[in-house]
Protein backbone atom coordinates (compact mmCIF):
# COMPACT_ATOMS: atom_id res chain seq x y z
CA UNK A 1 0.00 0.00 0.00
CA UNK A 2 1.31 3.46 -0.87
CA UNK A 3 0.28 5.92 1.81
CA UNK A 4 0.63 9.68 2.14
CA UNK A 5 0.37 11.32 5.58
CA UNK A 6 -0.13 15.08 5.49
CA UNK A 7 1.36 17.32 8.16
CA UNK A 8 1.62 21.05 8.78
CA UNK A 9 4.55 22.96 10.23
CA UNK A 10 3.23 25.59 12.64
CA UNK A 11 4.58 28.17 15.04
CA UNK A 12 4.63 27.35 18.72
CA UNK A 13 2.14 29.83 20.12
CA UNK A 14 3.51 29.43 23.63
CA UNK A 15 6.37 31.77 22.61
CA UNK A 16 3.96 34.38 21.24
CA UNK A 17 4.93 38.03 21.78
CA UNK A 18 1.97 40.37 22.25
CA UNK A 19 2.39 44.14 21.81
CA UNK A 20 0.36 46.64 23.88
CA UNK A 21 -1.99 47.18 20.92
CA UNK A 22 -2.56 43.39 20.95
CA UNK A 23 -0.82 42.76 17.62
CA UNK A 24 1.30 39.63 17.77
CA UNK A 25 4.72 38.61 16.50
CA UNK A 26 5.04 34.98 15.56
CA UNK A 27 8.53 35.15 14.03
CA UNK A 28 10.23 34.48 17.33
CA UNK A 29 8.11 31.40 17.98
CA UNK A 30 9.70 27.99 17.55
CA UNK A 31 8.45 25.57 14.90
CA UNK A 32 6.65 22.32 15.49
CA UNK A 33 4.60 19.73 13.64
CA UNK A 34 0.90 20.12 14.42
CA UNK A 35 -0.01 17.95 17.41
CA UNK A 36 -2.76 16.05 15.62
CA UNK A 37 -0.76 15.55 12.43
CA UNK A 38 1.42 13.20 14.46
CA UNK A 39 -1.62 10.90 14.73
CA UNK A 40 -1.92 10.90 10.92
CA UNK A 41 1.76 10.03 10.51
CA UNK A 42 1.46 7.29 13.15
CA UNK A 43 -1.63 5.83 11.46
CA UNK A 44 0.23 5.76 8.15
CA UNK A 45 3.33 4.25 9.76
CA UNK A 46 1.31 1.43 11.34
CA UNK A 47 -0.44 0.62 8.05
CA UNK A 48 2.86 0.75 6.13
CA UNK A 49 4.70 -1.37 8.70
CA UNK A 50 4.26 -4.60 6.77
CA UNK A 51 5.66 -3.85 3.36
CA UNK A 52 3.95 -0.56 2.57
CA UNK A 53 5.40 2.82 1.70
CA UNK A 54 4.65 6.00 3.66
CA UNK A 55 5.41 9.48 2.33
CA UNK A 56 5.06 12.38 4.77
CA UNK A 57 3.78 15.35 2.78
CA UNK A 58 3.69 19.00 3.75
CA UNK A 59 3.12 22.32 2.03
CA UNK A 60 4.34 25.63 3.41
CA UNK A 61 6.89 28.44 3.27
CA UNK A 62 10.60 28.32 4.09
CA UNK A 63 9.75 26.98 7.56
CA UNK A 64 9.10 23.51 6.10
CA UNK A 65 12.81 23.24 5.19
CA UNK A 66 13.81 23.25 8.87
CA UNK A 67 16.20 20.30 9.11
CA UNK A 68 15.58 19.42 12.74
CA UNK A 69 11.89 19.29 12.16
CA UNK A 70 12.33 17.15 9.06
CA UNK A 71 14.49 14.73 10.95
CA UNK A 72 11.78 14.46 13.58
CA UNK A 73 9.20 13.52 10.96
CA UNK A 74 11.56 11.13 9.18
CA UNK A 75 12.14 9.27 12.46
CA UNK A 76 8.45 8.35 12.76
CA UNK A 77 8.24 5.28 10.56
CA UNK A 78 8.03 7.08 7.23
CA UNK A 79 9.85 6.10 4.03
CA UNK A 80 10.48 9.66 2.87
CA UNK A 81 9.34 13.26 3.04
CA UNK A 82 8.04 15.54 0.31
CA UNK A 83 7.51 19.27 0.74
CA UNK A 84 5.93 21.82 -1.57
CA UNK A 85 7.63 25.10 -0.73
CA UNK A 86 6.51 28.60 -1.62
CA UNK A 87 6.62 31.74 0.57
CA UNK A 88 2.91 32.35 -0.07
CA UNK A 89 2.00 29.02 1.48
CA UNK A 90 2.93 30.07 5.04
CA UNK A 91 -0.42 31.82 5.35
CA UNK A 92 -2.41 29.58 3.01
CA UNK A 93 -5.98 28.86 4.09
CA UNK A 94 -7.55 25.40 4.00
CA UNK A 95 -8.74 25.79 0.41
CA UNK A 96 -5.32 26.75 -0.97
CA UNK A 97 -3.56 24.13 1.15
CA UNK A 98 -5.90 21.43 -0.14
CA UNK A 99 -5.38 22.56 -3.73
CA UNK A 100 -1.60 22.21 -3.46
CA UNK A 101 -1.75 18.97 -1.46
CA UNK A 102 -4.09 17.42 -4.02
CA UNK A 103 -1.72 18.35 -6.84
CA UNK A 104 1.19 16.86 -4.90
CA UNK A 105 -0.67 13.61 -4.21
CA UNK A 106 -1.45 13.39 -7.92
CA UNK A 107 2.22 13.89 -8.73
CA UNK A 108 3.33 11.24 -6.20
CA UNK A 109 1.35 8.80 -8.34
CA UNK A 110 -0.23 5.50 -7.40
CA UNK A 111 -1.24 6.65 -3.92
CA UNK A 112 -3.72 4.27 -2.25
CA UNK A 113 -4.45 6.22 0.89
CA UNK A 114 -4.08 9.80 2.10
CA UNK A 115 -4.23 10.31 5.87
CA UNK A 116 -4.78 13.72 7.43
CA UNK A 117 -4.90 14.76 11.08
CA UNK A 118 -8.06 15.97 12.71
CA UNK A 119 -7.13 19.63 12.31
CA UNK A 120 -4.06 21.84 12.12
CA UNK A 121 -2.65 23.29 15.33
CA UNK A 122 -2.99 26.87 14.14
CA UNK A 123 -6.19 27.16 12.09
CA UNK A 124 -7.94 23.97 13.18
CA UNK A 125 -10.51 24.44 10.43
CA UNK A 126 -10.80 20.65 9.98
CA UNK A 127 -11.24 21.16 6.27
CA UNK A 128 -8.10 20.07 4.46
CA UNK A 129 -8.82 16.32 4.33
CA UNK A 130 -12.33 16.83 2.96
CA UNK A 131 -11.14 19.30 0.35
CA UNK A 132 -8.19 17.19 -0.79
CA UNK A 133 -10.60 14.29 -1.31
CA UNK A 134 -13.12 16.42 -3.17
CA UNK A 135 -10.42 17.79 -5.46
CA UNK A 136 -9.11 14.31 -6.22
CA UNK A 137 -12.63 12.87 -6.54
CA UNK A 138 -11.85 10.25 -3.88
CA UNK A 139 -14.04 8.77 -1.14
CA UNK A 140 -13.58 10.62 2.15
CA UNK A 141 -14.35 10.12 5.82
CA UNK A 142 -13.47 12.23 8.84
CA UNK A 143 -13.34 11.37 12.55
CA UNK A 144 -11.77 7.95 12.01
CA UNK A 145 -11.14 6.25 15.35
CA UNK A 146 -10.09 2.78 14.13
CA UNK A 147 -8.60 1.40 10.88
CA UNK A 148 -8.35 -2.21 9.75
CA UNK A 149 -7.15 -3.55 6.42
CA UNK A 150 -9.67 -5.80 4.66
CA UNK A 151 -9.62 -7.88 1.48
CA UNK A 152 -10.92 -5.04 -0.68
CA UNK A 153 -9.86 -1.90 1.11
CA UNK A 154 -10.30 -0.72 4.68
CA UNK A 155 -12.88 -1.19 7.39
CA UNK A 156 -12.97 1.86 9.64
CA UNK A 157 -14.77 3.13 12.68
CA UNK A 158 -16.00 6.71 12.62
CA UNK A 159 -16.92 8.36 15.92
CA UNK A 160 -19.44 11.16 15.38
CA UNK A 161 -21.69 13.13 17.71
CA UNK A 162 -23.69 10.42 19.44
CA UNK A 163 -23.06 7.59 16.97
CA UNK A 164 -20.25 5.25 15.94
CA UNK A 165 -20.34 4.06 12.33
CA UNK A 166 -18.50 1.07 10.90
CA UNK A 167 -17.79 1.55 7.21
CA UNK A 168 -16.13 -0.26 4.32
CA UNK A 169 -13.91 2.10 2.33
CA UNK A 170 -12.53 1.13 -1.08
CA UNK A 171 -9.08 2.44 -2.02
CA UNK A 172 -7.85 4.91 -3.07
CA UNK A 173 -9.38 7.11 -0.38
CA UNK A 174 -8.70 10.01 1.99
CA UNK A 175 -9.21 9.75 5.76
CA UNK A 176 -8.96 12.29 8.57
CA UNK A 177 -8.16 10.56 11.85
CA UNK A 178 -8.98 11.50 15.44
CA UNK A 179 -6.34 12.17 18.06
CA UNK A 180 -7.69 9.16 19.97
CA UNK A 181 -6.86 6.73 17.14
CA UNK A 182 -3.32 6.06 18.33
CA UNK A 183 -0.50 7.36 20.49
CA UNK A 184 2.24 8.80 18.27
CA UNK A 185 5.52 6.94 18.82
CA UNK A 186 8.45 8.44 20.64
CA UNK A 187 11.32 7.96 18.16
CA UNK A 188 14.21 5.85 19.46
CA UNK A 189 17.88 6.72 19.00
CA UNK A 190 17.95 4.21 16.13
CA UNK A 191 14.94 5.90 14.46
CA UNK A 192 16.62 9.28 14.73
CA UNK A 193 19.93 8.03 13.32
CA UNK A 194 18.09 6.28 10.48
CA UNK A 195 16.17 9.46 9.64
CA UNK A 196 19.28 11.11 8.20
CA UNK A 197 19.44 8.49 5.44
CA UNK A 198 15.84 8.90 4.30
CA UNK A 199 15.04 10.93 1.19
CA UNK A 200 13.50 14.41 1.39
CA UNK A 201 12.24 16.05 -1.80
CA UNK A 202 11.27 19.68 -2.32
CA UNK A 203 8.91 20.79 -5.03
CA UNK A 204 7.95 24.30 -6.08
CA UNK A 205 4.46 25.27 -7.18
CA UNK A 206 5.85 25.45 -10.72
CA UNK A 207 7.04 21.83 -10.45
CA UNK A 208 3.43 20.88 -9.80
CA UNK A 209 2.03 23.18 -12.44
CA UNK A 210 -0.10 24.90 -9.79
CA UNK A 211 -0.66 28.66 -9.98
CA UNK A 212 -0.18 30.73 -6.84
CA UNK A 213 -3.40 30.13 -4.94
CA UNK A 214 -5.50 33.26 -4.66
CA UNK A 215 -6.78 33.68 -1.09
CA UNK A 216 -10.55 33.24 -1.05
CA UNK A 217 -10.89 35.72 1.79
CA UNK A 218 -8.96 38.90 2.61
CA UNK A 219 -7.48 38.41 6.07
CA UNK A 220 -6.68 41.22 8.50
CA UNK A 221 -3.85 41.21 11.05
CA UNK A 222 -3.63 38.53 13.72
CA UNK A 223 -4.23 39.89 17.21
CA UNK A 224 -4.27 38.52 20.70
CA UNK A 225 -7.77 38.49 22.17
CA UNK A 226 -8.59 40.90 24.97
CA UNK A 227 -7.63 39.10 28.12
CA UNK A 228 -9.18 39.53 31.48
CA UNK A 229 -6.95 40.42 34.39
CA UNK A 230 -7.46 38.12 37.33
CA UNK A 231 -6.47 38.59 40.95
CA UNK A 232 -3.66 36.05 40.76
CA UNK A 233 -3.27 35.36 44.49
CA UNK A 234 -1.01 32.31 44.39
CA UNK A 235 0.00 30.68 47.68
CA UNK A 236 2.84 28.29 48.44
CA UNK A 237 1.99 25.00 50.16
CA UNK A 238 3.11 26.44 53.52
CA UNK A 239 0.30 29.00 53.30
CA UNK A 240 -2.39 26.50 52.46
CA UNK A 241 -4.57 27.72 55.31
CA UNK A 242 -4.95 31.11 53.61
CA UNK A 243 -5.67 29.34 50.33
CA UNK A 244 -8.40 27.18 51.86
CA UNK A 245 -10.00 30.15 53.61
CA UNK A 246 -10.14 32.11 50.36
CA UNK A 247 -11.47 29.11 48.44
CA UNK A 248 -14.20 28.48 51.01
CA UNK A 249 -15.28 32.08 50.66
CA UNK A 250 -15.44 31.73 46.89
CA UNK A 251 -17.61 28.64 46.94
CA UNK A 252 -19.71 29.97 49.77
CA UNK A 253 -18.70 27.44 52.43
CA UNK A 254 -18.05 28.70 55.91
CA UNK A 255 -14.74 27.96 57.54
CA UNK A 256 -14.67 24.67 59.35
CA UNK B 1 -25.48 45.70 1.81
CA UNK B 2 -27.67 42.84 2.88
CA UNK B 3 -27.05 39.63 0.96
CA UNK B 4 -29.79 38.27 -1.25
CA UNK B 5 -29.90 34.68 -0.23
CA UNK B 6 -28.75 32.47 2.63
CA UNK B 7 -29.02 28.72 2.92
CA UNK B 8 -28.92 27.02 6.32
CA UNK B 9 -28.42 23.37 7.20
CA UNK B 10 -28.15 21.48 10.47
CA UNK B 11 -28.05 17.77 11.14
CA UNK B 12 -30.79 17.93 13.76
CA UNK B 13 -33.87 20.14 14.08
CA UNK B 14 -32.57 21.75 17.28
CA UNK B 15 -29.91 23.83 15.57
CA UNK B 16 -32.12 25.63 13.07
CA UNK B 17 -33.61 28.29 15.35
CA UNK B 18 -30.22 29.95 15.85
CA UNK B 19 -29.13 29.50 12.23
CA UNK B 20 -32.35 30.98 10.86
CA UNK B 21 -32.12 33.98 13.17
CA UNK B 22 -28.55 34.65 12.06
CA UNK B 23 -29.38 34.13 8.39
CA UNK B 24 -32.42 36.44 8.40
CA UNK B 25 -30.32 39.21 9.90
CA UNK B 26 -27.77 38.83 7.11
CA UNK B 27 -29.84 37.97 4.02
CA UNK B 28 -33.15 38.92 2.45
CA UNK B 29 -34.21 35.36 1.71
CA UNK B 30 -33.53 32.33 3.93
CA UNK B 31 -33.84 28.78 2.68
CA UNK B 32 -33.47 25.90 5.12
CA UNK B 33 -32.30 22.53 3.81
CA UNK B 34 -33.59 19.57 5.78
CA UNK B 35 -32.43 16.02 5.16
CA UNK B 36 -34.75 13.65 6.96
CA UNK B 37 -38.49 13.29 7.50
CA UNK B 38 -41.53 15.44 6.67
CA UNK B 39 -42.05 15.93 10.41
CA UNK B 40 -38.60 17.40 10.81
CA UNK B 41 -39.21 19.67 7.83
CA UNK B 42 -42.47 21.04 9.28
CA UNK B 43 -40.79 21.61 12.62
CA UNK B 44 -38.19 23.77 10.90
CA UNK B 45 -40.86 25.53 8.78
CA UNK B 46 -42.43 26.68 12.06
CA UNK B 47 -39.55 29.16 12.22
CA UNK B 48 -41.14 30.97 9.29
CA UNK B 49 -38.65 29.94 6.64
CA UNK B 50 -38.88 28.20 3.29
CA UNK B 51 -37.78 24.59 3.79
CA UNK B 52 -36.48 22.31 1.06
CA UNK B 53 -36.75 18.74 2.18
CA UNK B 54 -34.65 15.86 0.95
CA UNK B 55 -36.83 13.10 2.31
CA UNK B 56 -35.02 9.94 3.34
CA UNK B 57 -35.83 6.92 5.47
CA UNK B 58 -33.91 6.31 8.65
CA UNK B 59 -31.77 3.53 7.20
CA UNK B 60 -30.18 5.83 4.63
CA UNK B 61 -26.61 6.86 5.46
CA UNK B 62 -26.60 10.65 5.69
CA UNK B 63 -23.31 11.06 3.82
CA UNK B 64 -24.91 9.43 0.77
CA UNK B 65 -27.18 12.48 0.60
CA UNK B 66 -24.37 15.00 0.16
CA UNK B 67 -24.25 14.94 -3.68
CA UNK B 68 -27.98 15.73 -3.93
CA UNK B 69 -27.79 18.35 -1.19
CA UNK B 70 -24.73 20.02 -2.72
CA UNK B 71 -26.38 20.12 -6.14
CA UNK B 72 -29.44 21.81 -4.65
CA UNK B 73 -27.41 24.38 -2.70
CA UNK B 74 -25.13 25.12 -5.66
CA UNK B 75 -28.10 25.78 -7.94
CA UNK B 76 -29.47 28.35 -5.46
CA UNK B 77 -26.20 30.33 -5.60
CA UNK B 78 -26.49 31.66 -2.07
CA UNK B 79 -23.98 34.27 -0.92
CA UNK B 80 -24.11 32.80 2.56
CA UNK B 81 -24.33 29.22 3.78
CA UNK B 82 -24.66 28.61 7.51
CA UNK B 83 -23.97 25.10 8.74
CA UNK B 84 -24.59 24.06 12.33
CA UNK B 85 -21.30 22.81 13.78
CA UNK B 86 -21.09 19.04 13.97
CA UNK B 87 -18.55 16.41 13.05
CA UNK B 88 -20.40 15.10 10.00
CA UNK B 89 -21.15 18.61 8.76
CA UNK B 90 -17.43 19.43 8.50
CA UNK B 91 -17.03 16.80 5.78
CA UNK B 92 -20.03 18.24 3.93
CA UNK B 93 -18.60 21.77 4.19
CA UNK B 94 -15.32 20.78 2.52
CA UNK B 95 -17.07 19.09 -0.34
CA UNK B 96 -19.45 22.01 -0.82
CA UNK B 97 -16.51 24.43 -0.79
CA UNK B 98 -14.72 22.61 -3.60
CA UNK B 99 -17.96 22.34 -5.60
CA UNK B 100 -18.74 26.06 -5.30
CA UNK B 101 -15.33 27.69 -4.87
CA UNK B 102 -16.63 29.45 -1.77
CA UNK B 103 -14.32 29.36 1.29
CA UNK B 104 -15.26 27.68 4.56
CA UNK B 105 -15.03 29.66 7.79
CA UNK B 106 -14.91 27.09 10.58
CA UNK B 107 -16.37 27.92 13.99
CA UNK B 108 -16.73 31.62 13.38
CA UNK B 109 -16.37 33.80 16.47
CA UNK B 110 -18.34 36.55 14.75
CA UNK B 111 -20.15 37.03 11.47
CA UNK B 112 -21.49 40.30 10.07
CA UNK B 113 -22.27 41.92 6.77
CA UNK B 114 -19.48 43.95 5.23
CA UNK B 115 -19.32 46.34 2.33
CA UNK B 116 -18.12 43.57 0.05
CA UNK B 117 -19.82 40.50 1.45
CA UNK B 118 -19.21 39.24 4.96
CA UNK B 119 -16.72 39.82 7.71
CA UNK B 120 -16.02 36.88 9.98
CA UNK B 121 -13.73 36.38 12.95
CA UNK B 122 -11.70 33.22 13.38
CA UNK B 123 -9.50 32.12 16.23
CA UNK B 124 -6.02 30.75 15.64
CA UNK B 125 -3.89 28.49 17.80
CA UNK B 126 -6.92 27.50 19.82
CA UNK B 127 -7.55 31.05 20.95
CA UNK B 128 -4.06 32.55 21.30
CA UNK B 129 -4.80 34.90 18.41
CA UNK B 130 -7.79 36.02 16.39
CA UNK B 131 -8.14 37.31 12.87
CA UNK B 132 -10.92 38.98 10.92
CA UNK B 133 -11.43 38.16 7.24
CA UNK B 134 -13.68 39.49 4.51
CA UNK B 135 -15.09 37.46 1.61
CA UNK B 136 -17.88 38.13 -0.90
CA UNK B 137 -19.39 34.76 -0.12
CA UNK B 138 -18.80 32.27 2.67
CA UNK B 139 -19.75 28.87 4.04
CA UNK B 140 -19.73 29.44 7.79
CA UNK B 141 -19.72 26.63 10.35
CA UNK B 142 -21.56 28.03 13.33
CA UNK B 143 -21.45 26.69 16.87
CA UNK B 144 -24.19 27.13 19.45
CA UNK B 145 -24.61 30.56 21.01
CA UNK B 146 -23.39 32.81 18.17
CA UNK B 147 -26.97 33.83 17.34
CA UNK B 148 -29.94 34.07 19.67
CA UNK B 149 -32.55 31.53 18.55
CA UNK B 150 -35.49 32.72 16.41
CA UNK B 151 -38.93 32.22 17.92
CA UNK B 152 -41.31 29.93 16.02
CA UNK B 153 -43.61 32.33 14.17
CA UNK B 154 -45.19 29.88 11.73
CA UNK B 155 -45.91 30.69 8.12
CA UNK B 156 -43.02 28.80 6.60
CA UNK B 157 -43.32 26.40 3.71
CA UNK B 158 -42.01 22.98 2.77
CA UNK B 159 -41.13 21.90 -0.75
CA UNK B 160 -39.64 18.54 -1.56
CA UNK B 161 -36.33 18.16 -3.36
CA UNK B 162 -36.79 15.80 -6.27
CA UNK B 163 -33.51 13.93 -6.27
CA UNK B 164 -32.48 10.32 -6.02
CA UNK B 165 -30.12 9.33 -3.24
CA UNK B 166 -27.75 6.60 -4.41
CA UNK B 167 -25.09 4.82 -2.38
CA UNK B 168 -21.55 5.92 -3.07
CA UNK B 169 -18.31 3.93 -2.96
CA UNK B 170 -18.28 3.83 0.86
CA UNK B 171 -20.63 1.29 2.46
CA UNK B 172 -22.14 1.65 5.91
CA UNK B 173 -21.76 -1.74 7.60
CA UNK B 174 -23.30 -0.90 10.96
CA UNK B 175 -23.89 1.90 13.41
CA UNK B 176 -24.25 2.02 17.15
CA UNK B 177 -25.32 4.84 19.41
CA UNK B 178 -22.36 6.27 21.28
CA UNK B 179 -22.94 5.25 24.87
CA UNK B 180 -22.10 8.47 26.69
CA UNK B 181 -24.10 9.71 29.64
CA UNK B 182 -25.35 13.17 28.82
CA UNK B 183 -23.99 15.97 30.96
CA UNK B 184 -24.67 19.68 31.01
CA UNK B 185 -21.54 21.29 32.38
CA UNK B 186 -23.00 24.69 31.55
CA UNK B 187 -25.47 24.78 34.45
CA UNK B 188 -23.09 23.84 37.29
CA UNK B 189 -22.06 26.65 39.65
CA UNK B 190 -18.87 24.89 40.63
CA UNK B 191 -16.82 22.87 38.13
CA UNK B 192 -13.80 20.81 39.14
CA UNK B 193 -11.48 20.27 36.17
CA UNK B 194 -8.75 17.64 36.21
CA UNK B 195 -5.67 17.63 34.00
CA UNK B 196 -2.78 15.26 33.46
CA UNK B 197 -1.37 16.31 36.81
CA UNK B 198 -4.21 14.46 38.58
CA UNK B 199 -1.96 11.44 38.14
CA UNK B 200 -4.28 8.42 38.40
CA UNK B 201 -7.78 7.08 37.89
CA UNK B 202 -8.08 6.82 41.68
CA UNK B 203 -7.42 10.53 41.98
CA UNK B 204 -9.99 11.26 39.27
CA UNK B 205 -12.50 9.41 41.44
CA UNK B 206 -11.46 11.58 44.40
CA UNK B 207 -11.93 14.71 42.31
CA UNK B 208 -15.39 13.40 41.31
CA UNK B 209 -16.24 12.99 44.97
CA UNK B 210 -15.07 16.54 45.64
CA UNK B 211 -17.21 17.87 42.79
CA UNK B 212 -20.22 15.96 44.11
CA UNK B 213 -19.73 17.26 47.63
CA UNK B 214 -19.53 20.81 46.32
CA UNK B 215 -22.73 20.27 44.37
CA UNK B 216 -20.84 20.74 41.13
CA UNK B 217 -19.68 18.81 38.09
CA UNK B 218 -16.45 17.10 37.15
CA UNK B 219 -14.72 18.16 33.92
CA UNK B 220 -11.22 17.74 32.48
CA UNK B 221 -8.60 18.77 29.95
CA UNK B 222 -8.60 17.16 26.53
CA UNK B 223 -5.75 14.68 27.14
CA UNK B 224 -7.68 13.18 30.07
CA UNK B 225 -10.62 12.40 27.79
CA UNK B 226 -8.89 11.77 24.51
CA UNK B 227 -5.47 10.28 25.18
CA UNK B 228 -5.90 8.70 28.60
CA UNK B 229 -9.62 8.03 28.31
CA UNK B 230 -10.17 8.52 32.05
CA UNK B 231 -13.32 10.56 31.49
CA UNK B 232 -15.83 10.70 28.61
CA UNK B 233 -15.21 13.18 25.79
CA UNK B 234 -18.23 15.30 26.62
CA UNK B 235 -16.50 16.33 29.85
CA UNK B 236 -13.47 18.06 28.40
CA UNK B 237 -13.30 21.82 28.29
CA UNK B 238 -11.71 24.08 25.73
CA UNK B 239 -11.66 25.27 22.17
CA UNK B 240 -12.64 21.87 20.81
CA UNK B 241 -14.66 20.86 23.88
CA UNK B 242 -17.26 22.42 26.17
CA UNK B 243 -17.27 26.10 27.13
CA UNK B 244 -18.44 26.99 30.63
CA UNK B 245 -18.88 30.03 32.83
CA UNK B 246 -19.45 28.79 36.38
CA UNK B 247 -19.09 30.75 39.59
CA UNK B 248 -15.94 28.83 40.44
CA UNK B 249 -13.70 26.73 38.21
CA UNK B 250 -11.23 24.64 40.20
CA UNK B 251 -8.38 23.44 37.96
CA UNK B 252 -6.48 20.49 39.41
CA UNK B 253 -3.22 19.57 37.67
CA UNK B 254 -3.99 21.56 34.54
CA UNK B 255 -1.10 23.45 32.94
CA UNK B 256 -3.31 26.18 31.48
CA UNK B 257 -2.64 26.10 27.74
CA UNK B 258 -4.71 28.58 25.78
CA UNK B 259 -6.68 25.79 24.07
CA UNK B 260 -8.02 24.78 27.48
CA UNK B 261 -8.41 28.27 28.93
CA UNK B 262 -10.76 29.52 26.22
CA UNK B 263 -13.26 26.99 27.56
CA UNK B 264 -13.17 28.42 31.10
CA UNK B 265 -12.30 32.09 30.64
CA UNK B 266 -15.91 33.05 31.32
CA UNK B 267 -15.71 31.67 34.87
CA UNK B 268 -16.33 34.18 37.60
CA UNK B 269 -13.33 32.84 39.51
CA UNK B 270 -10.59 30.48 38.41
CA UNK B 271 -8.79 28.59 41.15
CA UNK B 272 -5.75 26.44 40.37
CA UNK B 273 -3.69 23.83 42.14
CA UNK B 274 -0.49 22.80 40.37
CA UNK B 275 2.86 21.60 41.66
CA UNK B 276 4.79 23.77 39.20
CA UNK B 277 4.84 27.38 40.33
CA UNK B 278 5.68 28.42 36.74
CA UNK B 279 2.63 26.70 35.23
CA UNK B 280 0.83 29.11 32.86
CA UNK B 281 -2.44 28.59 34.74
CA UNK B 282 -1.10 30.71 37.61
CA UNK B 283 -1.00 33.68 35.27
CA UNK B 284 -4.71 33.29 34.57
CA UNK B 285 -6.22 32.50 37.95
CA UNK B 286 -7.79 34.42 40.79
CA UNK B 287 -6.54 32.07 43.44
CA UNK B 288 -3.80 29.48 43.29
CA UNK B 289 -1.92 26.96 45.38
CA UNK B 290 1.47 25.51 44.50
CA UNK B 291 1.15 21.97 45.78
CA UNK B 292 1.37 18.30 44.88
CA UNK B 293 -2.13 16.94 44.39
CA UNK B 294 -1.13 13.50 45.60
CA UNK B 295 -0.93 14.98 49.09
CA UNK B 296 -3.43 17.80 48.64
CA UNK B 297 -6.48 15.89 47.35
CA UNK B 298 -7.35 14.27 50.71
CA UNK B 299 -6.90 17.69 52.35
CA UNK B 300 -9.23 19.27 49.81
CA UNK B 301 -11.90 16.66 50.46
CA UNK B 302 -11.52 17.11 54.18
CA UNK B 303 -11.46 20.91 54.24
CA UNK B 304 -14.11 21.65 51.63
CA UNK B 305 -16.68 18.93 51.92
C1 LIG C 1 -5.89 22.23 17.81
C2 LIG C 1 -5.82 21.91 19.28
C3 LIG C 1 -6.98 21.93 20.03
C4 LIG C 1 -6.94 21.65 21.40
N1 LIG C 1 -8.10 21.70 22.11
C5 LIG C 1 -8.06 21.50 23.45
C6 LIG C 1 -9.24 21.62 24.26
O1 LIG C 1 -10.33 21.91 23.76
N2 LIG C 1 -9.15 21.42 25.59
C7 LIG C 1 -7.95 21.11 26.21
O2 LIG C 1 -7.93 20.93 27.45
N3 LIG C 1 -6.83 20.99 25.49
C8 LIG C 1 -6.85 21.17 24.12
N4 LIG C 1 -5.70 21.03 23.40
C9 LIG C 1 -4.48 20.55 24.08
C10 LIG C 1 -3.76 21.65 24.84
O3 LIG C 1 -2.88 22.30 23.95
C11 LIG C 1 -2.92 21.07 26.00
O4 LIG C 1 -2.05 20.10 25.48
C12 LIG C 1 -3.77 20.44 27.09
O5 LIG C 1 -4.80 21.31 27.50
C13 LIG C 1 -2.90 20.10 28.27
O6 LIG C 1 -3.64 19.35 29.21
P1 LIG C 1 -3.19 19.24 30.73
O7 LIG C 1 -3.11 20.60 31.31
O8 LIG C 1 -4.09 18.26 31.38
O9 LIG C 1 -1.76 18.53 30.65
P2 LIG C 1 -0.30 19.11 30.77
O10 LIG C 1 -0.09 20.27 29.90
O11 LIG C 1 0.59 17.95 30.66
O12 LIG C 1 -0.24 19.69 32.26
C14 LIG C 1 -0.25 18.92 33.41
C15 LIG C 1 -0.01 19.85 34.58
O13 LIG C 1 -0.12 19.12 35.79
C16 LIG C 1 0.89 19.54 36.68
N5 LIG C 1 1.15 18.41 37.58
C17 LIG C 1 1.77 17.25 37.30
N6 LIG C 1 1.80 16.45 38.38
C18 LIG C 1 1.18 17.12 39.38
C19 LIG C 1 0.89 16.83 40.74
N7 LIG C 1 1.23 15.67 41.31
N8 LIG C 1 0.25 17.76 41.49
C20 LIG C 1 -0.10 18.95 40.93
N9 LIG C 1 0.14 19.27 39.65
C21 LIG C 1 0.78 18.37 38.88
C22 LIG C 1 2.05 19.92 35.83
O14 LIG C 1 2.87 20.86 36.49
C23 LIG C 1 1.37 20.49 34.59
O15 LIG C 1 1.23 21.90 34.69
C24 LIG C 1 -5.71 21.32 22.02
C25 LIG C 1 -4.55 21.30 21.27
C26 LIG C 1 -4.59 21.59 19.91
C27 LIG C 1 -3.31 21.57 19.12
Amino acid sequence: MKIVACFKVVRDERDLVVAPDRTVTLDACGLRVGDYDLNAIEAGAQLAADGGELVALTVGGEEVRDSKLRKGVLSRGVSGLTAVVDPSLTTADAGATAEVLAAAVGRLDGVDLVVCGEGSADRYAQQVGAQVAARLGLPYLNEISKIEVSADGLVVERTLDGVVETLAVPLPAVLSVTSGLNSPRIPTMKDILGAGKKPATDWSLADLGVALPVPAAAAGPERAPESRQRAGAVYEAAQQQEFFDALRRLIGKDAK
Amino acid sequence: MKAKRAVVYGESVGGYAELCAGASALAEEVIAMVVGSADQASAVAELGVAVRLLEISEDVWLDDCWPALIEEITALQPELVLLRAGKRVRALAGRLSVATGVPVASDVASLAEAEAGFEFGLVRYGGATEQASVAPSVIAIVGPGLFAPAAPVGGGSVTTIDAAVASGPIRLLSRAPLAEESVDLGVAEVVVGVGRGIGSVENVARAAELARKLGGELACSRPIAEGLGWLPKNRYLGVSGAVISPKVYLALGISGQVQHLVGVNGSKAIVAINKDKNAPIFGHCDLGLVADLEAMLPELLDKLA
